[in-house]
């Protein structure tokens, strides 16, 4: 038997051996994506996945350098009012469509008002609610040409705001304003998403998409700075699940991966220390408290809830990709600003929060803590109750599918909950969900007029340093309050191939592909 | 059918609408005015026995609707899409489980109680004990990363088929060793076996022109099931091999609640298993001939 084992063994080692790796071929760019995009249709999208493909599709007035930078796009340059409620951008006449048609300002006024009309039913529209009347046209209280955006010519573009707004120009980077082809959107209708119809102003056009096997982009020969890009074509790949992404990688399918099993992070790192670019995302994990129901209506019971968490023991002995921890909900990666959340507290504190609250040995304070399902998950929640139980908290986890989780949130059907936001530098994009206007995202319900009078002071400012110092005064008196248990900041787990050059890291994930190249 | 097939999709179509959230419902919260224009957009803001209505009236037309989550592709084109990957995948996988599976089933009754036998349902209880769940893995990792021989993923070639093909055959044949050699095992005790014995028929030929046929009905009785899940796709083997198939769709559209989507792949499943029963039942009106049409 043992002679038999070893022929096997010594067939497959020399079988291995003889195995060689695909070599790449360098004529097409495969990335493996989170996801399948749910559309290509710049106003409909909603998740990143969607995002790392339009980004190489469309240009906005607006783009991103490989390193995060805002760059000049369409718009040559630009001019704000001195109070701040105006801009004035100056497009460069060059500018194309992919079938050669010039792009003027119109299509940036088309695109806006598309956005924002009801009947595109935008998942972001409200991304641009800092546009003047573009909240009223959303509701259809308006129509879409009383919106804040005209063009003074072919080559200007102005924009008028309800308020202030000195983060327009990162806001616009998003898909949502990019400009749109109404040349072709009126001939095809909802139909111009599709390959054979596809118009756009990017580095690359849609050349095919089969659903769930692979979308084609090829290089747009039209786009304004076409000479940049190197790479002709680029087939984005939707790995839903993250160890055949990892799997296709070490078979040598693929030259890019946005995300690999986090189980993997420490093998990688020794096993791959060339090709791992693991990457701080702009965000923030946080645990929700439900401020609307008993006993957690009483700040005491959040801070004990907060203090008896050691930050420090989730990132590092639970995740260990790199993670930061972060004690304010503005991310600490967000540049320019700078705040102070509560320090870390102890479990005796905790405990004695708890017993000033009426909760002690014999009546322990329960909590329901949900997360979203999945591995990764369980492990940081289950260190969480277990942290928690050293304060003689009594915990009972529940958890559910996204979908449900997040329904269930903004319903404000739970206790203590796992939520997480992304997507910019910018900490009113975070601060904002405490705000008590702000609608279904401040899922605890949290109402503090003394926070809400300096969040709308700041939101009014359009002096950018007093804005941010403003923003920190509102941020401060809240997480003295706990509606908010800010955590840590999210890894993004890339895997980029040597011989793909220009891929850089950045705190949106985000790699225009216009920047790549080879490295033969 | 029809009617089978009505009942499926209305129990369906409820069932979907209990389960808590929405298709919109996501980790970025909408605004109110967001929600009420994604909801119009898709009708969903009317009372649901209008949407249940308006639902039924399309599916007469021909008119799955379109994917909530998907939204550049209608369901009919995803189905569309996906179904002949499935079918391709199933139909290979099937094959080879009835055919392999019917082979070790009837050498087992050949040599039962013997060294061949308990070999073989050595092979088979382990064939049972690996789902696609963890025969995927092990097979990528075997012989796509250690040997670097088979492709981990993807459609691009006919070599690209046969892992997953592997993968999803495995329980199956199985299944059907199993059941042909239990059915085998019957058909030997028979007094058409004992005469044919004492005729001197040859033991191979005994096998397999006079015990294999008349153990086949509950073989194929299982085909119909078995073929029905297989030609569905599975979403285990679609998601770790990234085969497009339409397996996924039951799954990951239940949990995106892409009600559409789900119904569509609800009514092809529940289509095929009909089809292939009815299919079945024909098979057996000819070659059993104890069971007669009325």
């Amino acid at each position: 038997m043992n002679r038999y084992l070893i022929t096997l063994f010594a067939t497959l080692a020399i079988a291995a051996a003889l195995g060689t790796s695909a070599e790449p071929e360098f004529d097409t760019l495969n990335i493996g994506n989170s996801a399948e995009p749910g559309t290509l249709d710049p106003h409909r999208y909603f998740a990143n996945a969607e995002e790392h493909i339009l980004k190489d599709l469309f240009v906005g007035l607006t783009t991103m350098g490989p390193r995060g930078e805002i760059l000049p796009g369409v718009a040559k340059h630009w001019t704000t009012s001195d109070d701040g409620l105006q801009w004035r951008f100056e497009l460069n006449p060059d500018a194309k469509w992919s079938d050669g048609q010039p792009l003027t300002a119109n299509d940036f006024v088309f695109g806006f008002r598309r956005h924002q009309d009801p009947r595109t039913a935008s998942p972001l529209a409200h991304f641009l609610y800092c546009i003047k009347h573009a909240e009223a046209i959303n509701r259809g209280d308006i129509p879409p040409e009383g919106l804040g955006v005209a063009a003074a010519n072919p080559h200007t573009l102005v924009v008028d705001l309800e308020r202030p707004f000195p983060f327009l120009l990162e806001r616009l980077l998003y898909p949502i304003a990019y400009p749109l082809p109404q040349h072709v959107i009126d001939r095809y209708g909802d139909a111009w998403v599709k390959a054979e119809n596809w118009v756009s102003n990017g580095a690359y056009v849609l050349s095919e998409w089969r659903p769930r096997e692979f979308v084609e982009l090829r290089k747009n020969d039209h786009f304004l700075y076409a000479d940049d890009s190197t790479i002709d074509r680029i087939r984005y790949y939707p790995f839903p699940e993250p160890a055949t992404a990892y799997n296709r990688f070490v078979a040598g399918d693929m030259d890019i991966v946005h995300g690999y099993p986090h189980t993997l992070v420490r093998r990688v790192l020794q096993e791959r220390p060339n090709e791992v670019r693991n990457t701080p995302l702009q965000s923030i994990m946080y645990l929700v408290i439900n401020t609307r129901v008993k006993p957690f209506d009483d700040v005491r019971v959040r801070a004990a809830l907060a203090a008896a968490i050691s930050r420090a023991r989730i990132t590092n002995q639970v995740l260990g990709a790199g993670e930061m921890p972060s004690t304010t909900l503005s991310p600490p990666v967000v540049s320019g600003y700078m705040s102070q959340g509560p320090a870390e507290s102890s479990v005796e504190r905790a405990t004695a929060l708890l017993a000033e609250a009426g909760f002690n040995e014999s009546q322990p304070l329960e909590v329901t803590l949900r997360y979203i399902s999945g591995a990764e998950n369980k492990r940081i929640y289950v260190a969480i109750a277990a942290m928690w139980k050293e304060a003689g908290i009594s915990t009972t986890l529940h958890h559910t599918n996204l979908a449900t989780h997040f329904s269930d949130l903004q319903n404000g059907d739970f206790q203590v909950a796992q939520a997480g936001w992304f997507g910019e530098n910018n900490p009113e994009h975070y601060i904002e969900l405490l705000w008590s206007k702000i609608g279904p995202a401040n899922y605890g319900g949290y109402a503090s007029p003394k926070f809400d009078a300096l969040f709308e002071e700041a939101r009014e400012t359009a002096d950018q340093e007093m804005r941010l110092s403003n923003l920190a005064a509102a941020e401060s008196v809240a997480l003295e309050e706990f509606p908010v248990i800010p955590l840590y900041v999210t890894m993004t787990l890339n895997l980029v191939r040597t011989h793909v050059g220009g891929w850089e890291q950045n705190g949106r994930n985000l790699h225009p592909v216009r920047f790549m190249y080879w490295i033969e | 059918m029809l009617t089978t097939i009505w009942i499926v999709v209305t129990i369906t179509f409820f069932l979907l609408r209990v389960a808590p959230g929405g298709p919109f419902d996501s980790e970025r919260a909408v605004s109110a005015a967001v929600e009420e224009n994604l909801l119009a957009a898709y009708d969903l803001d009317d009372p649901l026995i209008h949407q249940y209505g308006s639902y039924i009236w399309g599916l007469v037309q021909g008119d799955l609707g379109p994917s909530y989550k998907q939204k550049d592709f209608s369901v009919a084109e995803l189905l569309f899409h996906g179904l002949p990957i499935s079918l391709l995948i199933g139909g290979i996988a099937l094959t080879i489980a009835v055919t392999v599976g019917l082979f070790l089933g009837a050498t087992m009754a050949r040599y039962r109680n013997q060294k061949v036998d308990a070999a073989l349902e050595g092979f088979v209880t382990c064939g049972l004990a690996l789902p696609p769940l963890v025969a995927a893995p092990l097979l990528v990792f075997l012989f796509s990363l250690i040997l670097r021989w088979l492709p981990a993923g993807g459609l691009e070639s006919p070599l690209h088929l046969i892992l997953p093909v592997i993968s999803l055959c495995i329980p199956y044949i199985a299944a059907f060793a199993r059941l042909s050699r239990s059915s085998c095992l019957e058909a030997l005790n028979q007094p058409f076996a004992t005469t044919a014995q004492a005729k001197g028929v040859s033991n191979w030929r005994l096998l397999w022109h006079h015990v294999v046929p008349s153990a086949l009905v509950p073989v194929l009785s299982f085909v119909g099931p078995a073929a029905a899940t297989l030609l569905a796709g599975s979403m285990v083997v679609e998601v770790f091999f990234s085969i497009p198939g339409i397996g996924h769709y039951f799954v990951q559209g239940a949990l995106d609640r892409d009600y559409t989507l789900v119904l569509g792949a609800v009514l092809v499943y529940t289509t095929s298993i009909l089809v292939l029963n009815f299919l079945i039942d024909l098979v057996f009106l000819r070659i059993d001939p104890r069971i007669q049409l009325h």
